[in-house]
């Protein structure tokens, strides 16, 4: 818990922080009031799907700086080689810090959405299974987010080489990824749609947007067509946890031994 | 002795007295006792049906009467006119697919009826009127059964029916909410329809009228097919999303108006095939992924007054160019952050035409897949990179755009103020 706790005193001394939180909030509740005009029985899943769809955006930029720049900042007060000593090892340091970061930022945006729906009860059929679905989506795009993070902030050595990891990590995902999918669809047949399935869905905010809207019951998978069927064949939660092993499993060992490739060089 | 022979009496007391006197009558009974145009009050209890009404009257149910169905038919068969039923449940009509008719919870076979605060649960169909004309559905909530698509019916199903009144009916997951088969000339007024395949299903179905009313979460909202002269004003269509969603359908449909509706958060808000003359106008269309999807087998739509704002695509022609308008005598339509003209002497209008266009189409002719990516922001990205390639093509030109001013968004404000206080407090703590 020590090491929770550290982490905790170390981000929320930093400005920076604080204000990334109080925009979320204030862009938060500017969607609250944007919507709640909105019809009372649907107004509610409306709400929580524009929010998530405003959160897209944000998070990211917010785990991966501040998950990078955690690493970072024990990177250049040598304090990751103190640890290190302590711990024997820099995957047992990875993990600490992985399980304070996750904990902290996680705890942060839950506690805030539950805040931000005590006036939304009041004006939406407040929905408890959907309230949940929301948070597990955001939950598992944090997740991701600040494990890549970690990643970035293993491999890069300098703080600019940090900044442009980071640009290029959230240009990467919010466009290359799908811009190069776009391009690969004339070729993407009946036969292979499985297969393209699989690379579109390994786009964490593909697979959290289908299993969201899925689970809050707004999107339709009635009357496909046979492709579009076959593509949608595999279930939004087995989608999810193929993400949480790819994004996040894989990319902490990732991590480990790029940090340690590195060390070598 | 007398003591026994008292307790015998008793008990035996029951069996001797006459039973037609404590025999519970059966609701075809009293339906028939009940004289030509006369009332029936049913009390807090469940009835058994299936019943049949051959006569003029009036059926009025207490807070919790039930009409149970025996599975097997129609719960209620109104054959003669001039029937109303009101302040019922009723359930369990028969589910076969394999009879002769399709049966339904009420089943109407006559003119100048009115059903109204009727609950109908577990049932084929919900209300069925059967050339059935000058009949009023009202205050009716309906509630499918759930399970494949097939083994549903519909919420209220018109069938060769003409000149009769739907409203503040509540249809939740039907097959299809309300469906129309060659049926003409009925008002369908302030109704709630959601969770079913398609809120509304026309088809051969003329000169019908549709007012306010809400199509929320189905597959599609309303599906006009091979009708004629049909006018939808004030409705709303929201969160039709899929795959193959769409706010309203035109598929061969001719010469509709579609006024003052709203659309939102649909995958599509217009989907406009192999028809023709349609006149769309002051309607508002935010946040689908598609505005209007338009065909090229679809000739003469007419688009005039329409509000497009925050779709990922406008206007999106698909299959060739057809010969439709974006203007009608000199007013065309409100195009939101993708209108990007100049308004110098100020009347409100665009100096030139506008034209908007896209080079989406194409990736969606080839591959239905495309519309995966509507809600990406790669598809900006996608649409500058032929913009500058000169790849896109011209998908509606508006002779007459309007010019709206712009108000700045709350999220930008928010933002410009929190980056501002940052720049502040960080020069102070360089100063100090």
């Amino acid at each position: 818990m020590n090491f929770i706790w550290k982490e905790w005193l170390e981000i929320s001394r930093g400005k920076a922080f604080w204000f990334f939180l109080i925009l979320i909030v204030a862009t938060s509740f500017s969607v609250f009031l944007n919507t709640k005009s909105l019809p009372v029985d649907e107004g509610f899943e409306v709400f929580l799907l524009t929010l998530f769809e405003m959160n897209i955006y944000v998070i990211p930029i917010l785990c991966l700086f501040f998950a990078s720049f955690a690493v970072m900042q024990e990177k250049e007060f040598k304090t990751l080689f103190m640890m290190m000593a302590r711990s024997g090892s820099y995957g047992s340091f990875l993990w600490r810090k992985s399980v304070a970061v996750q904990t902290i930022t996680i705890g942060m945006f839950v506690l805030s959405y539950f805040v931000l729906m005590i006036p939304v009860k009041f004006v939406f059929s407040f929905h408890v299974a959907h309230f949940l679905s929301f948070l597990a989506a955001i939950t598992v795009l944090i997740v991701i987010f600040n494990q890549i993070g970690l990643l970035l902030g293993s491999v890069c050595r300098t703080k600019i080489q940090l900044i442009g990891a980071n640009l290029f990590a959230l240009f990467f995902f919010l466009y290359l990824y799908d811009f190069v999918l776009l391009y690969m669809l004339p070729n993407v047949t009946y036969d292979n749609v499985q297969s393209f399935a699989l690379l579109y869905f390994l786009q964490p905010m593909h697979t959290l947007r289908f299993f969201l809207e899925t689970s809050l019951g707004v999107f339709s998978l009635d009357y496909l067509s046979r492709t579009m069927e076959k593509f949608f064949s595999f279930p939004p939660l087995t989608l999810v946890a193929l993400n949480i092993v790819v994004w996040v499993g894989i990319v902490f060992f990732v991590s480990v031994l790029l940090y340690r490739k590195g060390e070598q060089g | 002795m007398k003591k026994w022979l008292f307790v015998l009496v008793l008990l035996f007391f029951p069996f001797l007295s006459p039973p037609a006197i404590y025999a519970e009558e059966t609701l075809q009974q009293l339906i028939d006792e009940t004289p030509a145009n006369g009332t029936l009050l049913l009390k807090n209890k469940t009835y058994t049906g299936d019943i049949v009404i051959e006569k003029p009257m009036t059926i009025k149910g207490a807070a919790h009467t039930v009409i149970k169905g025996s599975g097997n038919g129609n719960v209620i068969a109104v054959r003669a006119p001039h029937v109303t039923i009101e302040h019922v449940t009723v359930t369990n009509s028969g589910k076969s697919r394999s009879t002769q008719e399709e049966y339904a919870a009420i089943k109407v076979y006559s003119d100048y009826n009115t059903l109204k605060h009727i609950t109908i649960t577990n049932s084929f169909h919900g209300i069925y009127l059967s050339q059935a004309h000058h009949n009023v559905v009202e205050y009716v909530c309906v509630t499918g059964k759930g399970g494949e698509i097939a083994g549903q019916g519909n919420g209220l199903h018109v069938y060769y029916s003409n000149f009769n009144k739907l409203a503040h009916n509540t249809i939740i997951g039907t097959r299809d909410g309300m469906f129309f088969d060659y049926a003409n000339h009925n008002v369908v007024k302030d109704n709630d329809v959601s969770h079913t395949r398609y809120g509304l299903h026309y088809m051969y179905s003329d000169d019908n009228e549709f007012y306010r009313n809400r199509f929320t979460l189905n597959t599609g909202g309303a599906a006009i097919m091979n009708s004629n002269r049909i006018v939808l004003k004030g409705n709303e269509f929201l969160l039709n999303k899929g795959m193959r969603s769409f706010g309203v359908l035109l598929q061969m449909a001719n010469d509709n108006r579609i006024m003052d509706n709203e659309f939102y958060q649909n995958e599509r808000a217009f989907y406009i095939d192999q028809s023709t003359n349609n006149f769309m106008e002051g309607n508002t269309i935010v946040k689908n992924q598609i505005g209007v999807e338009l065909w090229g087998s679809s000739q003469r739509q007419t688009f005039t007054n329409n509000r497009f704002l925050n779709n990922t695509i406008s206007v999106l022609s698909l299959g060739g160019e057809g010969d439709n308008r974006f203007s009608f005598r000199g007013v065309g339509n409100h195009w939101g952050e993708d209108a990007h003209f100049f308004d110098l002497n100020q009347d409100g209008k665009g100096d030139s035409p506008f034209q908007y266009k896209s080079s989406l189409h194409k990736i969606v002719e080839q591959n239905e897949l495309a519309y995966l990516f509507l809600n990406t922001p790669s598809i900006k990205l996608y649409e500058k990179v032929n913009e500058l390639m000169h790849e896109e093509e011209v998908m509606a030109t508006d002779n007459y755009p309007f010019v709206d001013r712009h108000s700045m968004p709350w999220t930008t404000i928010l933002f410009a103020l929190v980056i501002v206080v940052w720049i502040l407090q960080y020069k102070r703590g360089q100063s100090q």
